[in-house]
């Protein structure tokens, strides 16, 4: 509970959760905190099924559902028509929502390799198939995850309809 | 007393007894009379005899007595209402005088002993009547001259009833009405059958302009228009028009004017709808008066001074984050999640130098219209919370002393820490440094990074702010990340929690504090890390509520919610100009040390408060006697020890709506007598009134036997023998 922030990514299946670390990750979830479960191998997605799989005994009274194109998350910070990672994806992310926002966000783009970085700093993977404007994309969805996090449900706020309504509109006459 | 002597016949006759003895006695002597005729000797004999005999069966079946008794004359028993209101302050027709005296006077006359007639003095005004005081000086301190419920009130008394009241006023009472119909008058006041009389203390009506009511349509919400319905009167006096103001009476500023209009008169009077806005919740004292012409006798009632409850429907706050943080996420989750909240929130997403990667249409961001915020709409907020945010680089540095403005003038505001806040935020020395509750010191850095936990006051552990809040956490409280450099606190503001190590030159370094400010409150809370008391280990154990139950606790008392006053302040009866005037407070019995109440006046630059300080009695209870004021708008704050001040607005009015209206009603009390069968006199003719005759009371009664009933028997029979003898010498059967 050091963090309200939490990024959970890896690849593959693993093993049950242990009810210490159940009960551990539902207060976690319980006092507010944030969740960011990025499979890195969406290919296998046996990561991704694992995590759902456990996180559906956390919290066994919410459901997943889907955060199609248009939900807070695309436009926190950037105007996002997708989500896209190192992998261009399923063109939705899938949330467990309490209250007004997303407490666990699930990604099947291994967002977090779009942005890694080698030790010579340069990109760690390559991007498919958008190339460096896919990586644009990524780097822009983990900013726009980042301010859902920590703003909350700021932008959908009633000051910021009428002027994002207008730009919706320039980009989709 | 008289003596009286009268003949009585046996107390246990009946009347038919007396017909049936008398009736038979009658017949015996005609029969005797009859024998008598017919008899040639012993003729006087027989009848005397005869009668003798017959009177002495009659009389022992009557059995005739004397009867002596001792009587007394008692006099009607008359009520006697004096009206109590203090409208009979007013002048009465001489000018000279005041129709209290003339009320007085009458009482004198009535009061000289006329020999018959027991009077009871009371006096009435809101309630029940009562007797009027010794002193004739506790005369008169009713609003209200409520005669309807008087008179009501002395049908239900048992015992003796009064055979009639006599009413001593100048006829303007609250009740009954005066354009009650007259059967409505009747059904009223009439239904005890007791005769009204009613003595008019004045008849001419003094050459006065006056508010005479004020009505609020609608409840005063506060951001939202509302309609004042306002009556004026003049008479005697050149004024075709007359120019009325309302404004708001605020501590340390001069009125803020709410509206204006021109009442049009018509046959004295005039009714004007003048719609005001009040932007602040709580008792507000808003004064409406008028511009009276020249040759107004009684000034004092030109104006009004009224206390407004202002309600709020939802707290209305403006939430402006300079980034978004953890602790700005925290409060932006409570905020939201509390119904009572209206929050217009804007967080700084970027900064105008910052390149986004991106034109404008592909981001989310909008303009911070930061002029038209702090321009046009910040009176149309309730607080303000300013959290780690810089206010030279997002240019709304101009606006600070608007802001500043804001708060004197009743608004909240809380600035939350963080390394943009405070020094670091370019608020020192600049306007808003004035509202907050500590100084601000430039040459200091702005942000300590140091981990600290806040050490709580004696004021915090006091206070209701923090009571929520510690009865979840008690003394444990989480590791905050840092701290904005503060300077002591301003005098006057209260220190809630206070950082262990760093000092100021006046003691420990505030972390949290709050002041009042003129009409205002401010908080600084001097720290980016209450998020923690939402989620941490030491949250955990609360399960966050702890971070609620704080921020609860200081926006309740930012926006004066009274679970956070320290003391429940209300006046012991309606402050009137002039006269003894004492507060109560409620609920203070936790301070261990003396309670300060210090007053001032609203509406006024520069007044000097009076201070009052009063020992600890250790009861729920106390009464404060603050003396007499003049008439206006006050403000009480009430200090106990060193937690948070209370603080309690009132007005205080020469004679408040009893002298809103000086014209006297002679013809009302011409009707109430009319309508009872009494009589209404003026207050010089109080001779002429005519009361109910006086009652005989029998105090003492003898009855003697004029003889015993066995000597009427043995008399009776004896002379029926001796008659019946005589009959037979006679030769009579």
């Amino acid at each position: 509970l050091a963090e309200p922030f939490a990024v959970w990514a890896g690849s593959g299946d693993f093993p049950p959760l242990t009810r210490a670390e159940i009960r551990r990750l539902r207060q976690f979830l319980l006092l507010g905190g944030f969740l960011l479960v990025d499979d890195s191998d969406p290919e296998n997605a046996g990561f991704g099924r694992a995590a759902r799989r456990e996180l559906v005994r956390v919290l066994p009274e919410v459901p997943i559902v889907r955060l199609e194109p248009g939900r807070l998350i695309y436009r926190t910070f950037y105007m996002l028509e997708r989500p896209v990672g190192r992998v261009a994806g399923p063109p939705f992310l899938e949330a467990m929502i309490r209250g007004p926002t997303a407490q666990v966000v699930f990604s099947s783009h291994d967002l977090l390799g779009a942005l890694a970085r080698s030790e010579r700093s340069d990109w760690a993977f390559q991007v498919v198939p958008g190339g460096e404007t896919q990586r644009e994309r990524a780097i822009r969805l983990a900013i726009n995850t980042a301010m859902y996090l920590l703003c909350s449900d700021y932008k959908d706020d009633a000051v910021h309809a009428p002027e994002l309504m207008r730009r919706r509109a320039r980009r989709h006459p | 007393m008289n003596v009286e002597v009268l003949w009585s016949l046996g107390d246990d006759l009946p009347r038919w007894g007396v017909w049936v003895a008398s009736t038979v006695g009658a017949l015996g002597l005609l029969e005797v009379i009859y024998q008598t005729r017919r008899q040639r000797s012993l003729r006087l004999a027989v009848l005397f005899t005869g009668t003798a005999a017959l009177l002495l069966c009659v009389m022992s079946v009557l059995r005739p007595a004397r009867v002596s008794s001792r009587d007394s004359w008692v006099g009607p028993h008359v009520i006697v209402l004096l009206d109590q209101s203090r409208r009979l302050e007013l002048p009465d027709d001489s000018g000279s005088s005041s129709r209290r005296l003339a009320a007085r006077a009458v009482l004198s006359r009535l009061a000289r002993p006329s020999g018959e007639v027991r009077f009871t003095w009371l006096g009435f005004g809101s309630g029940d009547p009562e007797r009027l005081p010794a002193d004739p000086g506790e005369h008169g301190r009713s609003v209200l001259s409520d005669l309807e419920r008087a008179l009501e009130s002395l049908g239900r008394v048992e015992g003796e009833r009064a055979q009639a009241v006599v009413v001593i006023s100048d006829g303007r009472l609250t009740h009954p009405a005066g354009d009650l119909e007259d059967a409505s008058l009747r059904k009223l006041i009439a239904g005890h059958g007791i005769p009204v009389h009613t003595v008019r203390v004045t008849d001419q009506i003094p050459r006065d302009a006056s508010v005479r009511s004020v009505l609020a349509t609608g409840a005063a919400v506060a951001h939202q228009a509302f309609s004042l319905r306002i009556e004026v009167g003049c008479e005697g006096l050149a004024c075709d028009r007359l120019p009325v103001h309302v404004s708001e009476l605020r501590q340390g500023l001069g009125p803020a004017e709410l509206a204006r209009g021109v009442a049009e008169l018509r046959d004295g009077s005039a009714t004007l709808e003048l719609e005001i806005t009040l932007d602040r919740a709580g008792s507000r004292v808003v004064e409406v008066g008028i511009e009276a012409p020249p040759g107004d006798r009684i000034p004092d009632n030109d104006r009004r001074i009224l206390t407004f409850d202002v309600t709020r429907e939802r707290v209305r706050l403006l939430h402006i984050a300079g980034r978004p943080t953890y602790d700005v996420r925290a409060l932006r989750r409570w905020l939201k999640s509390d119904q009572s909240v209206d929050s217009v929130a804007f967080f700084i997403l970027r900064e105008d130098q910052e390149y986004p990667l991106a034109d404008d249409d592909e981001l989310a961001l909008i303009r911070f219209p930061v002029d038209e915020l702090f321009t046009e709409h910040l009176a149309s907020f309730d607080a303000v919370m300013l959290q780690d945010i810089d206010a030279v680089t997002y240019r709304f540095a101009e606006h600070l002393p608007r802001l500043a403005r804001y708060v004197e003038s009743g608004g909240g505001l809380i600035l939350v820490g963080g390394p943009s806040a405070f020094v670091g935020g370019g608020y020192a020395g600049s306007d808003l440094e004035r509202v907050l509750p500590v100084e601000l010191n430039p040459r200091l850095a702005a942000f300590d990074p140091g981990e600290f936990v806040p050490r709580v006051t004696d004021a915090g552990r006091l206070t209701p702010v923090l009571r929520a809040e510690r009865a979840l956490s008690g003394d444990e409280m989480p590791v905050l990340p840092g701290t904005n450099l503060l300077g002591p606190e301003r005098p006057g503001a209260v220190v809630l929690w206070e950082h262990p190590r760093l000092r100021t030159p006046r003691g420990p370094m505030p972390v949290l504090a709050l002041a009042e400010v003129r009409d205002g409150r401010s908080i600084a809370m001097g720290t980016d890390g209450t998020h923690l008391l939402a989620f941490s280990e030491i949250a955990a154990k609360t399960g966050g509520r702890a971070y609620g139950a704080l921020w609860d606790g200081l926006l309740g008392w930012l926006m004066r919610d009274p679970r956070y006053e320290g003391v429940h302040v209300e006046l012991v009866r309606e402050c009137i100009a002039g006269e003894a005037t004492s507060l109560r407070l409620v609920g203070y019995a936790q301070a261990k040390s003396a309670i300060e109440v210090e007053v001032s006046r609203l509406g006024v630059m520069g007044g000097v408060p009076q201070h009052v300080r009063v020992p600890q009695s250790g009861g729920e209870m106390l009464t404060v006697p603050v003396g007499a004021l003049e008439p206006g708008g006050y403000t009480a704050w009430v200090r106990l020890g060193t937690a948070p001040p209370t603080r309690f607005d009132f007005a205080c009015e020469k004679a408040g709506g009893a002298w809103s209206d000086s014209r006297p009603d002679p013809a009302r009390l011409r009707r109430i007598s009319a309508v009872t069968g009494g009589q209404s006199v003026y207050s010089d003719r109080v001779e002429g009134l005519r009361f109910p005759k006086a009652t005989r009371v029998t105090s003492e009664r003898h009855v003697t036997p004029l003889l015993p009933a066995w000597a009427w028997t043995l008399s009776a029979a004896t002379l029926l023998g001796l008659h019946w003898i005589v009959r037979r010498r006679a030769g009579l059967v």
